[in-house]
């Protein structure tokens, strides 16, 4: 099982990606398994230029296409299909962009922090 | 009763019609009324020309359901007068349109249709000459300015594999293109506008002062170049009418900035972390971007 993470943040470059497997995948279920609907709340909407939050696509191995559409995170809101789910505090975007390791920047991964309110 | 759809396309000869199964019909007035983006632009087709000019939806005024009338052209469903404008977003409801005609078209004005829902009408040609600028853009200068049809941008196909370079250069060429990438002078990691500028006139653009002076037909159309200082780089493109629009990155292309505010000036408006302002350039169809 394998997770393709895109850091949606620039215009011109292309956004930073990375993959999460084995334990960090696992996790990464577990995170997503335990949120809630998010009921009438409305998702934030990101902004066009800057950060706008990661998008998650899970992969079958070996496969390039996604099979399902993808966990949009941003806000403290997860966009998944037609549902909306809460990320109470924005824990599960923050842990999902401390995954990143070195293929973001610590100056923008600082500053991503500062913006979700870490 | 029958919802009849008309294809807009010929000049002497009767125009291919067909009529929705109430399903169709159905299914088509559920994706108008779901439409939730006003406008108050009217789409070209409505002003006549030759070649493909959109489809006109109608149904009688004696139906159960009541009169119908619309007319979809360039991502625009017009209501007529009584009503305002929608945005038909990625021309959904016009390639729908497009499809439910099939049958009733042959393959070759299927495939000129479907080529032509993604280029642009000279707006300016049809009404001859007098070229209308929406309050508060800037009367545009040049002749080869881009006319803004986010349509052939938003779509699957595009979208992801173009970016603010690829828009702003008008040139969709699926590799994310790169300033520079083209003839051996990538951006070097600092990302300030001295070094970045260089990299876009390596692919031909030109650094000019303002978009103020009168570009002839071929001579070009304004571009700006915008910096998140060390992070990353920005493109606006003036469209036809005189306003700016731009498209950040992966996402859909659009002509509002990052409050949502029209772009008459790409210099003031609201740029988000992109805080240094390069300058003005001007880019052509020649240009090579890859």
């Amino acid at each position: 099982m394998i997770f393709e993470v895109v850091l949606d943040v620039f215009s011109g470059r292309p956004n930073p990606t990375w993959n999460l497997d084995g334990k960090l995948a696992e996790e990464l279920v577990r995170r997503l398994r335990n949120l809630h609907l998010a009921g009438h709340q409305k998702p934030l909407t990101p902004p066009d230029l800057g950060y706008r939050g990661l998008r998650v696509t899970q992969r079958a191995a070996g496969q390039k296409e996604p099979w399902q559409a993808p966990y949009e995170i941003y806000g403290g809101f997860v966009k998944h299909g037609d549902a909306v789910y809460l990320d109470e505090s924005r824990s599960l975007e923050r842990w999902v962009l401390a995954t990143g390791g070195p293929g973001v920047e610590p100056g923008l991964r600082k500053q991503i922090l500062r913006e979700t309110g870490h | 009763m029958p919802v009849t759809v008309s294809l807009n396309i010929y000049s002497g000869r009767p125009n291919p019609s067909w009529g929705l199964s109430d399903e169709e019909s159905e299914a088509l007035l559920d994706q108008v009324t779901g439409l939730s983006e006003l406008t108050t632009a009217k789409p070209s087709g409505v002003l006549g020309g030759l070649g493909y000019r959109g489809f006109l939806v109608e149904r009688s005024a004696t139906a159960p359901e009541g009169a119908l009338s619309l007319y979809v052209h360039e991502g625009i469903v017009d209501r007529g007068q009584s009503q305002v404008n929608a945005v038909d977003d990625n021309q959904t409801v016009e390639r729908t349109l497009l499809e439910s005609g099939r049958r009733s078209i042959d393959d070759e004005l299927y495939r000129y249709v479907a080529q032509e829902m993604g280029t642009r009408k000279d707006v300016g040609a049809l009404l001859q000459g007098v070229v209308i600028t929406p309050a508060g853009c800037p009367r545009v200068q040049a002749a080869d300015a881009p006319l803004y049809n986010p349509g052939r941008w938003n779509i699957p196909a595009v979208q992801s594999h173009n970016n603010c370079y690829n828009y702003a250069n008008d040139q969709i060429t699926n590799t994310f293109a790169q300033p520079g990438r083209a003839h051996g002078k990538p951006i070097p990691p600092a990302l300030t506008c001295p070094v970045t500028q260089p990299s876009a006139i390596a692919d031909g653009l030109v650094a000019v002062g303002g978009f103020s002076t009168p570009l002839a037909a071929g001579m070009g159309w304004y571009v700006a170049l915008v910096i998140w200082p060390g992070r990353d780089y920005h493109w606006y493109r003036q469209d036809t009418v005189g306003c700016w629009s731009h498209k950040p990155g992966q996402t859909p292309a659009r002509n509002v900035d990052n409050a949502g505010a029209a772009i008459a000036d790409p210099r003031t408006c609201n740029r988000g972390p992109y805080t240094d302002f390069c300058g003005y350039m001007v880019t052509t169809r020649g240009v090579v971007i890859r």
